[in-house]
């Protein structure tokens, strides 16, 4: 019978972590800013939900927090374009897993979300992509927290 | 840098898949018309950097404490 492989990968924040082989997402451009990072893998954490962790596989180690895009804003919404879909080589949204990447400051009541350039994940085939949405409203720094919240009132 | 002088309707390729073609001509800005494979993204260039510096940023983000994480959303 075969065994699973599974890739072991050193994490800044989680230590050592074994990550199955049919876990691996690929990236073909990687991502603005990481285009040698190919190889990712969404880690969930009961104790950082909202929160998933998107761990790149490749050196140097990186990871991004990235939430669901839809518990952000309810009425989300992506117009992808027909040469998109056809890069993700799927049209099926139920096949497809959005994640928008937060960035979280070292005063946490500053963090956003990134709504303008969500990442989709074709969980069919494993492959990735972060998309421009060119003609949304969407900010790429979406307030995460309501100031109304912060610890100064 | 390569420098070329393009008139209206005139195109440039760029490698075997890329043509870019000057459609108008403005006052101070000029309209490109891009025919590249669907596998290369084409972005303006300032939006691009913009994602690029928020990536960069996002992937120095601390792992907010569990209070915080109970706000968001909550």
């Amino acid at each position: 019978m075969d065994e699973t492989q599974t890739l072991l990968i050193r994490t800044i924040s989680f230590g050592e972590i074994e990550i199955p082989e049919n876990k691996i997402l690929y990236f073909k451009e990687g991502l603005p800013g990481f285009p040698n990072h190919h190889r990712f893998a969404v880690l969930a954490f009961d104790d950082l939900k909202p929160f998933e962790y998107l761990q790149a596989l490749d050196e140097p180690p990186v990871a991004f927090l990235v939430i669901d895009p839809f518990l952000v804003v309810a009425e989300y919404r992506m117009d992808l374009s027909e040469p998109d879909l056809a890069d993700l080589a799927s049209t099926d949204s139920a096949e497809m897993t959005v994640y928008a990447v937060a960035t979280v400051p070292e005063d946490p009541w500053k963090a956003t979300v990134n709504l303008f350039a969500p990442i989709v994940v074709n969980e069919k085939n494993r492959s990735g992509r972060q998309f421009l949405l060119h003609d949304s409203e969407y900010s790429v720094k979406h307030p995460l927290l309501k100031p109304s919240e912060g610890s100064d009132g | 840098m390569l420098v070329f002088t393009r008139k209206k309707g005139e195109s440039l390729v760029i490698g075997n898949e890329i043509e870019v073609t000057i459609l108008n001509l403005g006052s101070g800005n000029v309209k490109l018309g891009i025919n590249a494979p669907r596998h290369i993204s084409v972005h303006r260039q300032e939006v691009y950097e913009s994602i690029k510096r928020e990536n960069l940023a996002a992937s120095r983000s601390q792992i907010p404490a569990a209070d915080i994480l109970k706000k968001i959303l909550g």
